[in-house]
């Protein structure tokens, strides 16, 4: 798999996350936390769209990607799309993505030159949201109350986890190591008995409801020609 | 650029269009970072504060109608840099401002409410309604107030809420 089409992949891993993100700016409760989501909600959105760039998509061609393609050609990631049914199965879902976002990033960079000054800004902020993250996991796992809520989310989110890196060889599965060493060491601090090195691969699959909800949506942005809907400046 | 247009009359203009949240102007802030130009057009750098700046269609929209004030046929060109933007390249007189909004820019000194001077002052979170933004408190006068750091130097904070 080419550099390009990795960053193609993450982009759209995160622009549809931020799909399924922005609707808890409203929904929680906390004022303070409900800034914070809308913030990273943003930011992945033009983190997606930073990754297209990198990738040499011009803009009538990132538009095209997002607005225009058919249900059948959207190929994400499973957690993507993930609808959290409570805030730890947010926190949880957003805490497995960001961390592939960050390993991803980080191999991207040093496949670049100068235009990976832009992935490095992106990987500064993804570090950020991480420790966001993991911070809500921390609070709710030292918390007798919210405890077993956190573990029955994150054993709902790892049971969604097989289709982010679905290879074991070459660069995905490099990158797929990477990443079990870092959330290995994060469930050890928390205590978690899961190990992501079990995670049961699978393939991404493509179009279904959720791809056909979200070009629906997206529908309400711009016209089935791709045209813009609405003109804001 | 036409001949006839005075240069230094757009410079002026485009230094003094502000920030859309806060009446700060963008070269205040760090955001402005250069002006040039040619014989066919004005090339303008800025540097957002961080790279989902929700205001940066707006700024540019600004700019360019800043420039056509002066030059209505001419071509601008503007460009978005991707370097790290940092609370160092505030201004003196942009931390003023900011300050008056309840914003500081103190990256490594201690940090004083820029209402009362404080130094008893807590965080209230990593992040409030931007990720270049910290929420603080003062213990002294009750305000809440923001600081603005640097996306790529940031450390997370070290803080833990107890869920009630």
């Amino acid at each position: 798999m080419k550099p390009q089409d990795i960053a193609l992949a993450l982009a759209d891993d995160l622009f549809v996350q931020c799909q399924t993100l922005s609707p808890w700016t409203t929904n929680y409760v906390d004022f303070e936390e409900s800034l914070a989501v809308g913030s990273i909600a943003q930011e992945i959105l033009a983190h997606s769209g930073v990754l297209m760039d990198w990738a040499g998509l011009d803009k009538d061609q990132k538009d095209r990607r997002m607005f225009a393609r058919r249900a059948s050609d959207w190929k994400v990631a499973e957690l993507s799309f993930f609808s959290a049914d409570s805030w730890p199965e947010l926190i949880c879902g957003a805490y497995f993505l960001t961390q592939v976002a960050k390993i991803t990033v980080n191999a991207l960079m040093a496949d670049s030159n100068e235009n990976g000054k832009s992935l490095k800004l992106v990987h500064s902020e993804q570090l950020l949201h991480l420790s966001h993250w993991r911070r809500w996991i921390t609070v709710l796992l030292a918390d007798a109350d919210t405890q077993l809520d956190v573990n029955s989310a994150l054993r709902k989110v790892f049971d969604r986890a097989g289709d982010i890196f679905a290879s074991s060889t070459g660069v995905i599965g490099d990158l797929k190591k990477s990443w079990i060493v870092d959330v290995k060491a994060d469930f050890k601090q928390w205590g978690v008995a899961l190990d992501p090195a079990a995670v049961v691969e699978k393939s991404r699959t493509t179009g279904g409801f959720n791809a056909e909800k979200l070009v629906f949506d997206l529908g309400f942005v711009r016209t089935a020609d791709g045209s813009p809907e609405y003109s804001v400046y | 650029m036409n001949a006839a247009v005075n240069f230094q009359q757009i410079v002026l203009a485009v230094e003094a269009v502000e920030d859309p949240e806060i009446p700060i102007t963008l070269k205040d802030l760090g955001v402005l970072r250069s002006i040039t130009h040619n014989d066919d057009c004005i090339f303008i750098v800025l540097r957002p504060t961080k790279i989902g700046c929700p205001g940066k269609t707006r700024m540019e929209s600004e700019i360019r109608q800043a420039c056509s004030a002066f030059d209505p046929n001419g071509t601008v060109e503007i460009t978005w840099e991707y370097e790290p933007w940092n609370p160092n390249d505030v201004t003196l007189s942009g931390q003023k401002c900011l300050a008056e909004y309840g914003i500081s820019v103190r990256e490594h000194e201690r940090m004083m409410c820029p209402y009362c001077s404080s130094n008893a002052v807590s965080t209230m979170g990593d992040f409030g309604g931007s990720i270049c933004k910290v929420p603080y408190h003062c213990d002294s006068c009750g305000s809440t107030f923001e600081r603005l750091r640097s996306v790529q130097s940031a450390e997370p904070v070290k803080f833990l809420r107890k869920v009630e």
